[in-house]
């Protein structure tokens, strides 16, 4: 009786388990990749900083990233996201480096003058592991131009994808 | 003294200019639906039917379902042969107006959608449940519509469907009467506590300058929208027309649409330091999009050095991330399609948004408004009497290297920026209030 008790919980527990997604480094590095061959696409040199910067959230409304947008279909707007948003504790956020083993995760060709220069945040995953949220701020090195881009990520068939992008600040 | 008469004349004109067009506007006859309660439940129920119709997937037609018909302000009004049509309005603004209109005639209920396009004139009709059947150019002055190429599309018209019944006359390819619509509504400037007219109701402030903000902003602010308002207002006065994808019309925009609301405040802002060179420099001011409006943030830092004209600059180029990041959302607007056309670099191949809308608007900035920045700058210095600080160069060429102020992360500043070196000195000056400048200061 006890042992097919056991068995019962054991196969109860297992769907909760599979909800829960395990996390690894590869999820991190792929999301700043997905996320740096985005701002690849706009032709434009960049340079990717090889560390975080937590300072990036600061600015960055995690109740309320709609701004003016009164779009309904944002993804944020959804339940689950909303909840993963809300529940965020920036305190508990720390700084890592874009590299392993001390090589970066993206190299930097030719870094010279005249390039928009992207700083992350550390990216943050919701509980389960199928959401993400990262920032990214941009600074044109020979000038204060710039700004600050949220991305919102999903997992889905184990692949991370960029399912919205919120530009939130314009500097200079 | 000149400064004053200046602004007493361009304010004389500008009011003026807006009493001439309201003369101009016709009213519709059009009564309210108080006490007709049957034919506004006949309306609603004619939306609820088209609701029930299935979402079409041609780029061409539109989804009712995005729009929420405004039944407070319905009106009832007359066909020549005496049928009543209720109008609804489904959305409007500075730029555009969409309307239901459901012909009740007998036990049969028609309807017919009418989407206007200000910017271009364009008329687009669609049936009640969103599906188009016909556009073309609309002259809101004589109320006349002319049909693009009569192509056998929109011959369905008289083979059955729901436009059956409404009231379109004189089908074929020649010019047709429509039902009317309201006119282009006169840019207003409801900051100056005047406003009102057009469709947009409220003539409330629109960009507000925070408190504790130093009076100049207030004084700067004003100036600009103020011959903004001027040059839209004198344009549509005698070209007819206005091209409202010119900074001024950008500003006027942005100055006087009731649901695009701008704050003006200042704060400091720590200087940004360059990852590479380790160099800092200043940020003059900040855009943002926080609920319910746009924020812009002048750095005290640089409103303690900067002079006025450096201010102005700043200003008309923050406004211009403010008027882009209202018209990216504005999706539903009868002004989108030309919106996205004048602002191509803020879009992919594919239609969506650039994901760095920094460097994409001002790419945009660089190759479309960099001219209508300096126009708006030398409007602000002649108004101002400030003069060229370098002999060698205009006011004019002066305010067009000013104009490139912040575009310096650009393609189109590296291939059209006159003298880069002049350009970031010039730039530097205002930014400075150092002796090369025009020296004007009031921040």
């Amino acid at each position: 009786m006890k042992k097919a008790l056991i068995t019962i919980c054991l196969f109860s527990l297992f769907p909760v388990c599979c909800l829960c997604q395990q996390l690894t480094r590869l999820d991190t590095i792929e999301i700043h990749q997905n996320i740096v061959k985005s701002l690849k696409t706009q032709s434009k040199k960049i340079l990717i900083l090889p560390y975080t910067k937590k300072s990036g959230i600061n600015s960055f409304d995690f109740n309320n990233p709609s701004g003016i947008d009164t779009a309904g279909n944002r993804i944020w707007k959804q339940e689950a996201w909303k909840v993963f948003l809300n529940h965020i504790d920036t305190a508990t956020i720390s700084d890592y480096e874009l590299t392993t083993r001390g090589k970066p995760w993206f190299k930097n060709q030719g870094v010279t003058k005249d390039k928009y220069a992207y700083t992350f945040t550390p990216v943050i995953f919701s509980k389960a592991g199928d959401k993400a949220i990262c920032i990214t701020t941009s600074k044109f090195t020979s000038s204060s131009s710039g700004g600050s881009i949220a991305w919102f990520l999903e997992k889905n068939n184990d692949k991370w994808q960029i399912k919205e992008v919120k530009n939130f600040m314009f500097n200079d | 003294m000149k400064k004053h008469l200046n602004l007493i004349i361009s304010s004389a004109v500008v009011v003026l200019a807006i009493c001439f067009m309201q003369s101009c506007k016709k009213d519709r006859n059009e009564t309210s639906l108080q006490g007709k309660e049957d034919l506004l439940s006949t309306a609603e129920s004619y939306y609820k039917r088209q609701l029930r119709s299935r979402v079409s997937s041609d780029t061409n037609d539109i989804n009712i379902r995005n729009y929420k018909p405004d039944w407070n302000n319905a009106k009832l009004s007359k066909t020549a042969e005496g049928k009543d049509l209720i109008n609804i309005p489904l959305y409007t603004s500075a730029s555009g107006h969409i309307e239901l209109t459901v012909l009740k005639e007998g036990d049969n209920v028609t309807g017919v959608i009418k989407r206007l396009d200000y910017a271009t004139s364009k008329l687009y009709l669609y049936t009640g449940s969103g599906r188009l059947r016909s556009k073309g150019e609309y002259d809101a002055a004589k109320k006349v519509f002319t049909k693009d190429n009569y192509s056998n599309k929109f011959t369905t018209m008289s083979m059955g469907g729901e436009l059956d019944e409404v009231p379109i006359y004189g089908e074929g390819p020649g010019p047709i009467i429509i039902i009317e619509l309201p006119t282009n509504p006169p840019p207003t400037n409801p900051g100056e506590g005047g406003g009102g007219g057009g469709n947009g109701g409220s003539s409330s402030s629109i960009i507000i300058i925070l408190k504790n903000t130093r009076p100049c902003i207030s004084d700067i602010k004003n100036s600009i929208t103020l011959s903004s308002n001027l040059a839209v207002a004198l344009e549509q006065s005698f070209m007819g027309n206005v091209d409202y994808n010119s900074v001024a019309a950008m500003i006027s925009r942005l100055a006087s649409s009731p649901t695009w609301n701008v704050e003006i405040k200042e704060a400091a802002i720590p200087d940004t330091v360059d990852p590479i060179s380790g160099a800092t420099s200043t940020t003059a001011a900040t855009t943002r999009g926080v609920s319910g409006h746009v924020e812009i943030t002048m750095n005290t830092g640089y409103l303690g050095t900067a002079t006025d004209l450096s201010v102005a600059r700043t200003m008309i180029h923050e406004f211009m991330h403010a008027y882009f990041e209202y018209g990216l959302t504005q999706t539903l607007d009868p002004a989108y399609d030309s919106f996205v056309k004048a602002n191509n670099l803020l879009f992919k191949k594919n239609g969506s948004q650039v994901g760095d809308q920094n460097d994409a608007q001002h790419e945009q900035i660089a190759n479309s408004y960099v001219n209508g920045i300096a126009n708006a700058l030398e409007i602000y210095a002649s108004t101002h009497s400030i003069t060229s600080p370098d002999p060698a160069l205009t006011l004019s060429q002066y305010c067009k290297d000013l104009a490139w102020g912040g575009l310096s992360d650009t393609n189109a500043y590296s291939k059209y920026a006159p003298n880069k070196s002049r350009v970031q000195d010039n730039l530097k000056n205002e930014a400075t209030n150092n002796s090369k400048s025009t020296k004007k200061k009031k921040c």
